[in-house]
């Protein structure tokens, strides 16, 4: 009896978890996945990576894409995706170390290190459902290169590179490299540089200037907030780094044999570890005072976007077609970041609790020694992909946790201006919409009432 | 699991009650937006006991437009823009002769820039209006208008005059909204009606308002502040659709009736209200107003017409 429960609830399980993993919503996929793979430290490496795409994507969406009435961009980042744009997707995926890879090395990873903390649960059926279950590329990752697509073109080679981090967080919100394709059609409207921008084209006139000063306050006032930000993360991946080499020595895993691996690396004294947390601590003093700073701009900002928002809701510009237009797009640019910030957290979250409360950090040691078996199993002509996968295997480790950190603050920062910029621009297409929807009623009130009254005219005939 | 299955249900309430508070249905309705400069209207007042028991608002429009030698056509667009532009509300008549003890309207095009590069055509224009009485100017404001248009295909461009077009109206339109109440839209929300009045919003998504009306004043049941505010935006619907006072007086009765029946405690009721407000006075103060002014239009044509017959 007990038996048969076992497995039925096993059955249940299984049948829900792949439900949910094929058809939920992209973040609740991304949760999900995260339980039936094998809980390695690359595979958190490449979620935080799509993660910070996700951050910079949105940060091209809000900073660096001028958009007018007449843009198609919004739209475009908006729209599902067909099954071929996966496929094309999965495609290019191939040419990257490691989706060219992985099939060869999970196998082996999965049967020395799991499948997850849930299906370890569920023991041997565990195992085999997550490799059922598994999805090389997540539906976070279709999403965020569908994306690179339409900012940087069909040509990959103008695409920048995703998955590998760079290791100065100075610029953290600007992807290194590629080569964007600016859009700049605005025939029927003003090309606006930002979101930010065309958002004041919208604001009642005699808020304009009150509303673009406070916002120039702060962005001003984000920037220092942000300098002092990069400073703590780079402290942190010192440290960081110090204890991920003095780990891997403790588990006497043997760098040497791994290609890729700084091997000058020197460890840093008690005395420098106890100097960078005093200025780490300094720093998060200043960090302190600094955000008060910008929460009370950005406070000041909301209340005149709040008090524009009010006199807007009196004075509704529906006539001008491309004023509406524009709120469009801006809407559909605002509710994209705003969802895309969601998926973010959603990434660094799923990422944060498998490195720490599922331990993959502290097996990363044992996972560098799983993939040394696996590479005799990747073919001699990927071998070259193979290599390079470890190289930044090894890089990427030691830039997680600043990439999450500054990620999280940069996807919190956009989601809460996306989600102001949405509700004022909700004002204009609402009321649109209810207008069309009038109009449209109308109408057809009147075709009917015509219709009837040809009716009983040729009746009256007869 | 009966535990797991109470957990769930409990959990997909959660969701459907955040998920589902959405809004009531919607009708978006014409207003009016408030003049900004009201301070100044009493200086474009002019007092003529001859002509109009009260006061009435009119400026003579100087077709003098200073400022457009680099294109012409700006004169007459901006001279057609402020035609049409105060005709829409008419709370400002247009005086055909002027006069000295009269409001002058003069206008001077400050800066225009045109420029065309590759794929981007790009036009700005700054304005200076001014309003005088005499040689007293009690009223200078400058705006300004930068319109940038860029297209792959250079042939869907617009041109220079259909720049200088939309700049006109856009500028014309911040100057004349310090002094005249435009011609605006708003939305309004119905609350919660009872079933036997659910076709009442279908009517009123139709423009339908009378109908509307007559089924909500033939309801017997209990009448509550939600019931008064339907009935009231039904009557400012229609109202500004007809600009018949009579209505509007009825949107106001309601509106009364559903904050006394506690409505003011409801925000999308309160906020309705203070908009309903504004326009209740703007339109009553427009209607006054044209009827003053009226009385100017009719001594105007009077003296062209006997003009014309001297002139014969």
């Amino acid at each position: 009896m007990k038996i048969k429960i076992t497995r039925k609830v096993i059955a249940a399980f299984i049948l829900a978890a792949g439900t949910l993993v094929m058809t939920g919503c992209s973040a609740m996929q991304e949760t999900l996945a995260s339980q039936v793979e094998v809980p390695t430290v690359e595979k958190q490496a490449n979620r935080v990576a799509i993660g910070v795409t996700i951050v910079r994507e949105n940060n091209i969406m809000a900073k660096k894409f001028p958009i007018s009435a007449d843009s198609k961009w919004p739209e475009e980042v908006r729209a599902p995706l067909s099954d071929e744009v996966k496929k094309e997707i999965r495609e290019l995926l191939l040419d990257d170390p490691y989706f060219a890879t992985v099939q060869y090395t999970e196998p082996i990873q999965r049967k020395q290190l799991g499948s997850g903390f849930i299906m370890n649960q569920l023991g041997n059926a565990g195992q085999i459902a997550g490799s059922l279950l598994n999805q090389t590329v997540s539906p976070l990752t279709y999403k965020a290169l569908y994306k690179i697509e339409i900012f940087y073109g069909k040509d990959p080679k103008n695409w920048p590179d995703i998955f590998e981090f760079t290791t100065s967080l100075s610029n953290f919100e600007e992807f290194p490299g590629g080569k964007l394709i600016i859009p700049q059609e605005a025939v029927t409207s003003d090309l606006y540089p930002t979101i930010g921008d065309a958002m004041m084209a919208l604001i009642p006139v005699n808020l304009k200037k009150d509303v673009e000063s406070a916002r120039a306050d702060m962005l001003e006032a984000g920037e220092k907030v942000l300098k002092i930000k990069r400073d703590i993360a780079t402290i942190e991946t010192s440290l960081k780094r110090d204890e991920a080499q003095k780990s891997a020595k403790k588990q006497k895993v043997n760098l040497k044999g791994i290609e890729g691996l700084p091997q000058d690396y020197r460890p840093l004294s008690e005395e420098e570890i106890q100097e960078l947390k005093e200025q780490k601590n300094v720093l998060e003093q200043q960090l302190e005072e600094a955000e008060a700073v910008m929460d009370e701009k950005q406070q000041i900002y909301f209340d005149l976007l709040d008090q524009a928002a009010e006199e807007l809701k009196s004075d509704i510009n529906l006539d001008d077609e491309a004023y509406v237009k524009l709120a469009k797009n801006i809407n559909l640019v605002a509710e994209e970041i705003d969802e895309s910030a969601t998926e973010a957290y959603t990434t660094f979250g799923v990422a944060a609790t498998q490195l720490t409360a599922n331990q993959a950090i502290l097996n990363f040691g044992k996972e560098l020694e799983t993939l040394a078996v696996a590479k005799s199993a990747v073919p001699l002509n990927l071998q070259d992909k193979y290599n390079k996968r470890i190289e930044r295997l090894v890089k990427n480790v030691l830039m997680i946790i600043p990439n999450m950190m500054m990620g999280t603050y940069y996807a919190h920062k956009q989601a809460v201006i996306a989600q102001k910029y949405k509700e004022f621009t909700d004002i204009i297409v609402e009321a649109y919409n209810a207008k069309k929807e009038q109009e449209e009623e109308a109408k057809k009130a009147a075709e009917e009432a015509e219709a009837k009254k040809a009716e009983q005219e040729k009746a009256a005939q007869e | 699991m009966k535990k797991v299955v109470n957990y769930l249900l409990m959990g997909s309430f959660i969701a459907i009650f955040f998920t589902a508070c959405g809004h009531g249905p919607r009708i978006v309705i014409p207003s009016y937006t408030a003049p900004k400069e009201v301070s100044k209207l009493k200086q474009i007042e002019t007092k003529d006991e001859f002509i109009s028991k009260g006061a009435y608002l009119a400026i003579w429009l100087n077709p003098d437009v200073k400022g457009v030698s680099k294109n012409e056509k700006v004169r007459d667009m901006l001279l057609s823009s402020v035609k049409t532009a105060i005709t829409q509300t008419n709370f400002i008549a247009l005086d055909p002769l002027g006069g000295d003890d009269g409001v002058a309207l003069n206008m001077e095009v400050v800066s225009y820039d045109y420029k065309k590069e590759g794929n981007k055509v790009s036009l700005y224009m700054q304005v200076t209006f001014t309003l005088s009485r005499g040689a007293d100017e009690f009223l200078v404001k400058t705006y300004d208008k930068r319109l940038v248009r860029s297209s792959a295909d250079p042939s869907r461009l617009p041109t220079e005059d259909q720049l200088a077009s939309e700049a006109v109206k856009k500028i014309v339109k911040y100057f004349i909204s310090d002094i005249s109440p435009l011609k605006t839209y708003q939305m309004r929300e119905f609350k919660p009606l009872p079933s036997e009045l659910s076709t009442v919003t279908t009517y009123a998504k139709r423009k339908n308002y009378k109908g509307a009306i007559s089924l909500m004043e033939a309801y017997k049941g209990e009448k509550d502040a939600n019931y008064y505010y339907n009935l009231a935006i039904l009557y400012e619907a229609l109202a500004s659709e007809t600009e018949d006072l009579k209505y509007l007086k009825k949107a106001k009765q309601n509106y009364n009736q559903a904050i006394l029946h506690g409505g003011g405690e409801d925000k999308t009721i309160l906020d309705a209200k203070v908009r309903f407000d504004n326009f209740y006075e703007l339109l009553n103060k427009t209607k006054k107003v044209q009827q003053n002014n009226k009385a100017l239009l009719q001594d105007r044509n009077s003296l062209i017409q006997s003009s014309d017959s001297e002139y014969e």
